[in-house]
């Protein structure tokens, strides 16, 4: 299925390529959106960034969005796979990757403005553009703190409307349609976040961190994960305890050794 | 047909040249032969300037005078990106006195809004004139212990564009070879990394940049 899935995607980037009618970006957009699925981020750039050019033909504001919309996410995912790599030349090359997918959630926040309203994400009629929004500005926040913009994160943080708690979070990015390999960003920036402003209120967000990056190895760095579970068990203002037995939480076990509670129910104590 | 009949016609025919052109894709300027026009960059958020790690602090500035400071157009004459940096400790910190930075062991980069990278080069390497390398390297950061912030002096470091680049220093921007042609981007959105030895580590720092003019400079800072 994946296979068919890939040789339909590789024929249409191929006519995408070859069409010279650029006044819709719908085909090539919805090449992109079955691409960046797959995790084919190559076929993602090929099918879209021609078509953002100098000189090339402007497409309708909401194509604009949708297409800016995909290639951010598809350079956050790039970026991702330089993740562990410390030496000077992969982070160089991984921080051009996250100022790469910067540079396109802006102009996908730019066109948004434009955008009547109405719109559906390609490939994905359950998507709105209102709820795809929500999760561009979430990934934007994660490349502010990724690159050590602290402040400014915090600041547009702020700016992002019912992201006052974790299950309010959870639920909008779970709506959000953003790829799920770049949730655990979203999610240890918002820990970032409020582990520096309310201490008290960032237990939730630790663990979402660490659950949203177990299932994406390298999603989070290794340092990163450590950094979470090193707050849980000695930076945080409480200790957290099993409510059924008492256990003080061991992060790196997710749960309860004894009776394996989960640890997203742990208590302050 | 009188003069100004023909200047008429030729303005007819240059107007219905750019309607024409206006319904295509193709660059009216460019149908007539003189060239595309310039291609106005899609705003961008530009970083903080300035970055702290551990007692360290780190400015970025982009001179808008850095033609009269450096004797020429460095940005559209040389495709050099001149960028100013102040690093400095705070003084009360134990590690003051200790901490060094050399420019060539910063791993120092430009990236342009998009993330193109842009290497930093040595005047030395450049191939420029003689006088002109003297004067850059007059003006380049110096290497050695960091200074307390007050006292710290900026000096700079120059990044190449890439191959196939043009820059515009009225405008602030960089055109940069992408898939599909080009890529217009805005200097203001650029964001400069490098790295610091800091308690033993090596650590990465972002900052952007901001723009200033240098202005006159003091005679006691004036070249030789």
């Amino acid at each position: 299925m994946r296979a068919a899935r890939l040789v339909l995607v590789a024929l249409a980037c191929a006519g995408c390529r070859s069409s010279g009618d650029g006044a819709s970006g719908s085909p090539a957009l919805d090449v992109a959106a079955a691409a960046l699925d797959l995790g084919e981020v190559a076929a993602v750039e090929r099918a879209l960034e021609p078509n953002l050019a100098d000189g090339a033909p402007e497409w309708s504001a909401e194509d604009r969005f949708w297409s800016c919309w995909l290639l951010a996410q598809a350079k956050a995912l790039k970026a991702l796979d330089l993740s562990g790599d410390w030496q000077s030349a992969a982070l160089q090359e991984r921080t051009a990757l996250e100022v790469n997918s910067a540079y396109f959630a802006g102009l996908a926040a730019n066109a948004a403005l434009r955008v009547e309203g109405g719109s559906h994400a390609p490939g994905d009629a359950e998507l709105s553009f209102d709820e795809a929004s929500i999760g561009l500005e979430l990934l934007r926040v994660s490349l502010l703190e990724r690159l050590g913009f602290s402040e400014r994160a915090q600041w547009r943080a702020a700016q992002i409307p019912g992201l006052a708690s974790a299950p309010e979070i959870s639920a909008e990015l779970g709506r959000s349609g953003l790829h799920e390999r770049l949730q655990a960003r979203v999610w240890w920036a918002l820990f970032q976040e409020r582990s520096r402003r309310e201490p008290a209120s960032a237990f939730p967000f630790a663990v979402a961190a660490l659950r949203a990056a177990d299932p994406w190895p390298g999603a989070l760095d290794v340092e990163e994960v450590r950094g979470v579970e090193r707050w849980i068990q000695q930076g945080a203002p409480y200790t957290y305890q099993c409510p059924e037995c008492g256990q003080g939480a061991i992060p790196e076990l997710r749960g309860c050794p004894n009776d394996q509670t989960p640890l997203e129910r742990f208590v302050p104590h | 047909m009188s003069a100004a009949s023909r200047a008429a016609r030729l303005e007819r025919a240059l107007l219905a040249a750019a309607l024409t052109c206006a319904a295509c894709s193709s660059s009216p300027l460019s149908s007539l032969g003189l060239g595309p026009a310039p291609t106005k960059p899609a705003p961008v958020e530009s970083y903080p300037p300035w970055a702290v790690c551990g007692p360290v602090r780190v400015e970025a500035r982009y001179y808008l005078d850095q033609a009269e400071l450096m004797g020429g157009d460095l940005l559209e004459g040389y495709g050099l990106v001149p960028i100013s940096l102040r690093l400095g400790v705070v003084p009360l910190a134990p590690e003051a006195g200790r901490l060094a930075a050399v420019p060539e062991e910063m791993s120092l980069v430009l990236h342009l809004a998009d993330g193109t990278s842009l290497p930093c080069v040595s005047p030395a390497d450049l191939g420029v004139r003689r006088r002109r390398m003297e004067r850059l390297v007059r003006e380049g950061l110096q290497g050695g212990l960091l200074p307390a912030w007050e006292s710290a002096r900026e000096g700079f470091v120059y990044f190449v564009l890439p191959e196939g680049a043009r820059a515009s220093s009225t405008e602030l921007t960089v055109e940069v070879p992408s898939p599909g042609g080009a890529r217009t981007l805005d200097l203001r959105g650029s964001l400069v990394s490098l790295e610091l030895a800091v308690g033993g580590t090596r650590r990465p720092l972002r900052l952007g940049i901001q723009l200033d003019r240098h202005g006159r400079r003091a005679p006691e800072e004036s070249a030789p």
